[in-house]
């Protein structure tokens, strides 16, 4: 398994190398039809990195520690990796390797069918439709990333405080949390996006917002118990005894042992957090068209799903084997860092 | 287990006003307001103030506040803005179209997860248990939305076998027998409610077979299977209740993701329930019917896992509720 995903990378490469060497300088520009904003010129940086190191040092030298030997011991998590490395590799590369600009108009026959010189078919105004899938590998990657990274941050801050202090702070931040996770996520996103969706002209920005701050709630639990746990053992109160000030016994302390579970849940979350993208871009709601992301690639093939059915099912898989890859990531994460699991028969 | 749930629903108070009072104060911070729509830049001054007045939009914000939470204590939730009509009796029209889809796709996601999951489970590391584990995986990867159009490319366009979109044929309902009127029904509930609890099951199996797995290998499971009881027994009895706990437990948390679900799932079949209500709502601004809504679903979300709360005491003896 691990060298036929050795030699897809390759083929990725190999195929940016030949398509696109004299696209290079494309690598940092923003994707066609958005905005150039400082967003994609980091996202064409964090690109260029990851073709380097996707490319040149494979993931299995990623560290020779215990936790990682128990995670590529798991076939199923091992699958996940390789398939978002992959995954992350085409987003990093897309710009060399997509035939065609994914937002021009007529580059093919409207509603073609898949051909040699358009792999998945052309949609209604005959954009060319690898493209806009190749290009929505970027944005979706971009968004359930940032997303999930605002996401962990606020809610392992906001848990870490509330078990950490307790009390009233503990109490009202707890009853924020049940009250946000009891309305169902979609539709406060529904709320929240259909109400913010006028502000500025940003779109890709606000969504990974929103998404970030409707994502926190379950982090936020997580961490609060742990750090209940923690702060009872004895060497907080060594730490405290040495007189360090409450602040550094939390950060320095208590909050990296309370960090493993954070990695388990951001690692499921960003499947989930590019699901909701999909399926706000799907409502209509997300980053304004004609910027290709996978949802809407999908709301925009379902006119024609009578007559050009190929327009769906790319983007639909493609979201398919991300959450896939991302979810099998993070179930590994969780086996491999929850000793009582090791050793044990692994689920697939 | 009486004194428990009043309690429950005692403290579930505090979480619907926050509901409330988080989201008009969202709504509040958009720009724009529900007028927009009837107001156009070309009609004089006063008419566009008067569609304000109308509706109480100039008003300042506090006293709108106190008044909707009034109405709300009233227990009647206000009219639409844009519809002109009591939010109670929109929500009255839609509610139950959601919660028989949600109740269908809810059945069937339990019944196919927990049977698929108690087969792996006795099955484990065998070819089926392999082959159902793929496939449950990539269902529960695939996007529902997408999911559901591909059901609807296959059975309605592909086939031709099941209806597409709505409740009922919009045509020939009305003059159908009662009895064509049940299969008209039923036939428009196979694809988003089999369908999508077919979809649904994969989380519920991959559950059910840890669980499962995790409780087989008990003690008291070897001597039940000593005493010699049929294997329907041993397991239908002894074991499933033991393994059902924790399916319980996320079948409560997840009634806000089943929620979140049928928005989609209603907007892709085209079924007339309150995520259609919802959505148009919140595009229209029309604050009376986003809180009327938000209200509904913090309630049921609230009552979903009382009742998981209470079922998990049924099941197990051993949870005393207090």
């Amino acid at each position: 398994m691990r060298k036929v995903f050795l030699a897809l990378r390759l083929a990725v490469v190999l195929w940016a190398a030949v398509a696109g060497f004299s696209r290079l300088p494309a690598l940092l520009a923003p994707a066609p039809g958005a905005t150039a904003t400082a967003l994609h010129t980091v996202i064409g940086l964090f690109a260029m990195l990851a073709t380097v190191v996707l490319a040149v040092r494979p993931s299995e030298r990623l560290g020779g520690q215990e936790v990682w030997r128990y995670f590529h011991r798991n076939r199923a998590a091992a699958f996940g990796l390789q398939g978002a490395v992959v995954l992350a590799l085409l987003a990093a590369v897309t710009p060399l390797i997509a035939p065609y600009d994914p937002v021009a108009i007529d580059v093919g026959p409207h509603l073609g069918p898949p051909t040699a010189a358009h792999w998945l078919g052309t949609d209604e105004f005959g954009r060319d439709s690898l493209s806009r899938c190749l290009y929505g590998a970027r944005i979706s990657l971009v968004i359930g990333f940032v997303a999930v990274g605002i996401a962990s941050t606020a809610g392992t801050l906001l848990g870490a405080v509330a078990g950490f202090v307790g009390g009233t702070v503990d109490a009202v931040a707890m009853w924020v949390t049940d009250l946000v996770l009891s309305l169902p996520r979609l539709v406060l996103l529904l709320a929240v996006v259909g109400i913010f969706r006028p502000v500025g002209d940003n779109r890709l920005a606000v969504m990974v917002v929103l998404l970030g701050a409707t994502g926190w709630m379950g982090v936020a639990r997580v961490v609060r118990a742990q750090v209940l746990a923690l702060r009872e053992q004895e060497f907080v109160l060594a730490a405290r005894a040495l007189g360090l000030p409450e602040w550094r016994v939390l950060l320095r302390h208590v909050l990296p042992n309370a960090l493993p579970p954070v990695l388990v849940l951001s690692s499921l979350a960003v499947g989930g957090t590019i699901l909701t993208e999909a399926a706000l871009s799907y409502l209509g709601l997300g980053v304004s068209p004609p910027t290709p992301t996978w949802g809407a690639l999908v709301s925009e093939g379902r006119e024609s799903m009578r007559t050009a059915p190929w327009l769906i099912v790319a983007p639909g898989l493609l979201i398919g084997w991300t959450v896939l890859s991302f979810n099998l990531v993070g179930e590994g994460l969780r086996d491999a860092l929850d000793p009582r699991m090791r050793g044990g028969a692994h689920d697939p | 287990m009486i004194p428990y749930i009043l309690r429950k629903l005692l403290l579930a108070l505090p979480l619907l006003w926050g509901v409330l009072t988080l989201t008009f104060f969202l709504i509040e911070l958009a720009p724009g307001d529900a007028s927009d729509a009837f107001i156009n830049p070309d009609m004089a001054p006063e008419t566009a103030a008067l569609v304000r007045e109308k509706w109480g939009l100039d008003r300042p914000v506090g006293e709108r506040y106190l008044l909707e939470l009034s109405t709300m204590a009233r227990g009647d939730f206000g009219r639409s803005l844009t519809q002109e009509r009591p939010v109670m009796a929109l929500i009255a029209e839609t509610l139950p179209n959601t919660l028989q889809l949600s109740a269908v796709t809810l059945l069937t996601a339990q019944l196919v997860g927990l049977s698929v999951g108690i087969l792996k489970a006795l099955r484990q590391h065998s070819r089926l248990d392999a082959a159902l584990s793929v496939a449950s995986l990539a269902l529960y990867s695939l996007p529902a939305f997408w999911l559901a159009l591909m059901l609807q490319l296959i059975f309605s366009l592909h086939w031709n076998l099941l209806p597409a979109t709505g409740m009922t044929d919009p045509v020939t309902y009305d003059y159908l027998g009662a009895f064509g009127q049940i299969e008209d029904r039923f036939a428009h509930l196979l694809l988003p409610g089999v369908g999508m609890g077919m979809a649904g099951a994969a989380a519920d199996a991959r559950l059910m077979r840890s669980s499962m797995l995790e409780v087989i290998r008990q003690d008291y499971i070897r001597t039940a299977w000593a005493k010699g009881l049929s294997g329907w027994r041993v397991i239908g009895k002894h074991a499933l209740r033991n393994a059902l706990l924790p399916v319980i437990t996320v079948l409560g948390l997840n009634l806000p993701v089943l929620f979140s679900g049928s928005v989609l799932v209603e907007y892709a079949f085209g079924w007339p329930g309150m995520g259609r209500l919802i959505v148009t709502a919140i595009e229209q601004q029309d604050t009376p019917v986003i809180l009327g809504c938000f209200f509904v679903y913090t309630l049921l979300v609230v009552l979903g896992n009382l009742l998981a709360d209470v079922g998990y005491a049924l099941v197990d003896p051993r949870i005393r509720l207090a």
